[in-house]
């Protein structure tokens, strides 16, 4: 997958990495998938280290914010460089991926790493 | 022509490709511009029994003079769905028997002919006399067109039987057979022309340089040349068009197989031979007998096609599988609908469109960053789709003509107006992809990237919208159909926050390909939006999704 699991008290942090494409898309969603815990509630993406999105990494991002409004919870997007908050935004999803407030959540604590 | 001069029956040879070429191309263009719904409910008012397509197959083959320019006829007509493949067969079948019938009858001038058609058909092409018909001129020009190129053709290789070498090697045929069916193949998929081998093959007879026999093994060797000679010349075509020409070159190719073979097993084991009996019942000179010989052979293609009606579409569909587009353009559950109750018709005609509606995000792919298909490929599935949406309009047509509730009534018409807003969308798409592909055109030449991010952006945007919309009408799941509302929302403001950007980051008259992009960008989401399948009533809204007046449903908050 393109970059790796961490947790966060009441969710998880994807820490992308590289390109999210068509190439590694399903691992990552699969790998988000599993990391789901029965408190987890939110998905964070961790967009510091990622240089690329195309439409099958936003796919993975919406899959993931799906999961997570089906547990009452909520999806953000981390560090996110001004070129991935205009994708978000033209691709309209810039109410169902908001920013991360870190305020909401302690610093998040390693517990996994796939790829 | 005078003289044989090698150059110029080279040139000869080249220009007569080319002209079959072209014209092919444009007969099939064209076709497929004239592939409307009352065109093809003439076809195949034409076209309705087996008889009636025979029928016309043998018109066909008398006609083109050609059972090459025939089959190239009639993939034009299958290729463009004016006709299904089943009865396509029966016509190039029959179309091999119609060719034998005019050098019986009548000394038609074929050259004539193709002369006035191209003529009248190029002439009424330029001077446009009926907008609705500019597609069936420009037909009959290219019609002309091709049947001049093979006209070329055996013009080009006609002086090939007075030449030395090759009454040498004539000569050489009447020590062996096999060496007489090898020369006919040669000959016909030089010369084009079977009953010109035939004439060829009469008249070395008739001179005693060859022997019944030898002559009628150059008519068999023909019948096999016929079937290279359509794959040769159809090598470009994929899918239904090659699945055509294999089945001429298999049905032609064990008719003269079959004969040849025949003749062999005769000649070595002291058995009556077709010929002996031909000439001893009917009395016939030798050189009618080749003539007698060459229809039955024709007569054979046609009992092969009927000996295994049955299987001919699954051997060619392994063959030459239909390409993705053809696929698509195919119904695949409309056509089962017949005899069925209306609800369970539209249930049907729903599925058909989500065909079209799971395709649509591939529209894309020559402009998207993960794509991987040409921009040739993208616009045939984007007529695929028109062609499979008037499949389904047509069918909505015909339904719509019976007696029906008030409830399948109101049915019918979304399932019409849902179409009519897909084929929008087709059409919103195919020219967004076209723009985009400009203005990065335009870009890289002018050696800026203003509007890459943005282009990418939309491009990226857009399919994720489109594969969403898939998703959430074939699921029907509460949660996908919220998602899609969500991010195929009104971007009024980002659109023109966006435009106010570009203009104040280009020079004056600068941005105007983007914008256009932009445009057309905004125009297919609001079309996706109108697209987007209400929130079904039975469905519990999820937890934070709230259900609108209009049905569709929103996300209250995706974050908190």
């Amino acid at each position: 997958m393109a970059g790796s699991i961490d947790t966060i008290p009441d969710g998880i942090v994807v820490a992308l990495s590289g390109r999210l494409d068509s190439a590694n898309s399903a691992e990552t969603l699969a790998v988000i998938t599993a990391a789901w815990g029965p408190d987890t509630r939110r998905v964070v993406f961790d967009c510091s280290a990622v240089s690329f999105v195309s439409s099958a990494g936003l796919g993975v991002m919406v899959q993931a914010a799906r999961q997570a409004k089906a547990r009452g919870g909520s999806a953000h997007h981390h560090a996110a460089s001004p070129a991935i908050l205009q994708l978000l935004r033209i691709a309209g999803l810039g109410a169902v991926i908001t920013a991360y407030v870190p305020a909401e959540a302690p610093a998040p604590t390693p517990t996994a790493s796939a790829g | 022509m005078g003289g044989f001069s090698t150059i110029s029956s080279a040139a000869l040879f080249l220009a007569g490709l080319a002209f079959f070429f072209h014209g092919l191309d444009g007969v099939r263009d064209s076709l497929k511009s004239m592939a409307g719904r009352q065109f093809r409910k003439r076809v195949s008012r034409l076209t309705a029994s087996a008889a009636l397509a025979a029928f016309w197959g043998f018109i066909l083959g008398a006609v083109a003079q050609s059972a090459s320019a025939a089959s190239f006829i009639v993939s034009g007509f299958v290729s463009s769905r004016l006709l299904p493949l089943r009865r396509g067969l029966t016509m190039v079948a029959w179309a091999n028997l119609g060719t034998v019938l005019l050098p019986f009858v009548a000394s038609f001038n074929i050259r004539t002919a193709i002369t006035l058609v191209l003529g009248m058909g190029g002439l009424l092409a330029v001077s446009r006399p009926g907008r609705a018909l500019l597609p069936a001129w420009r037909g009959a020009f290219m019609l002309g067109l091709l049947m001049l190129g093979l006209e070329f053709l055996k013009e080009a290789t006609g002086p090939i039987p007075q030449m030395p070498w090759f009454r040498e090697a004539a000569a050489q045929v009447d020590q062996s057979l096999a060496f007489g069916f090898l020369l006919g193949l040669l000959a016909r998929m030089v010369i084009q022309s079977t009953s010109a081998i035939v004439i060829i093959a009469v008249t070395l007879s008739t001179n005693g340089i060859l022997d019944t026999w030898h002559a009628a093994m150059i008519v068999h060797g023909a019948g096999v040349g016929v079937g290279l000679s359509v794959l040769f010349l159809g090598s470009s075509a994929r899918g239904l068009p090659r699945q055509l020409a294999y089945f001429q070159a298999i049905i032609n190719t064990a008719a003269g197989a079959l004969l040849a073979i025949g003749a062999a097993i005769a000649k070595y084991g002291g058995l009556p031979n077709i010929l002996d009996l031909l000439r001893a019942s009917l009395g016939m000179e030798p050189n009618r007998t080749l003539a007698v010989v060459f229809t039955v052979q024709q007569a054979i293609t046609v009992v092969v096609a009927y000996a295994c009606t049955n299987r001919w579409e699954q051997w060619l569909a392994w063959l030459s599988p239909p390409t993705s587009a053809q696929s698509l353009a195919t119904p695949q559950f409309i056509g089962q609908g017949a005899g069925m109750d209306a609800t369970s018709f539209l249930d049907l005609a729903k599925h058909e469109q989500q065909r079209i509606v799971d395709a649509i995000p591939g529209l894309l792919d020559s402009v998207r960053a993960d794509g991987e298909r040409e921009a040739a490929e993208c616009t045939r599935d984007a007529e695929s789709c028109h062609a499979l949406g008037d499949e389904i309009r047509d069918a909505l047509h015909e339904l719509s003509e019976s007696r029906l509730d008030r409830e399948d009534s109101e049915e019918l018409l979304a399932l019409d107006i849902r179409q009519r807003t897909i084929d929008q969308l087709i059409d919103e798409l195919v020219r967004f992809t076209a723009a985009v592909a400009a203005e990065r055109r335009q870009e890289e030449a002018a050696g800026v990237a203003h509007g890459t991010g943005l282009l990418f952006g939309m491009t990226e945007g857009l399919h994720l919208v489109l594969t969403q919309l898939a998703q959430a009408t074939r699921e029907q799941a509460p949660d996908d159909i919220a998602m899609l509302s969500m991010i195929a929302g009104d971007r009024g403001d980002l659109v023109e926050q966006l435009r106010a950007e570009i203009v104040s980051s280009s020079a004056a008259g600068g941005g105007t390909g983007l914008q256009f992009a932009m445009a057309l960008f905004e125009r297919s989401i609001w079309l996706v939006g109108k697209l987007a399948p209400p929130m079904p009533p039975e469905a519990a809204a999820p937890e934070g999704t709230a259900v609108s007046e209009s049905g569709s449903a929103t996300l209250e908050s995706a974050a908190h």
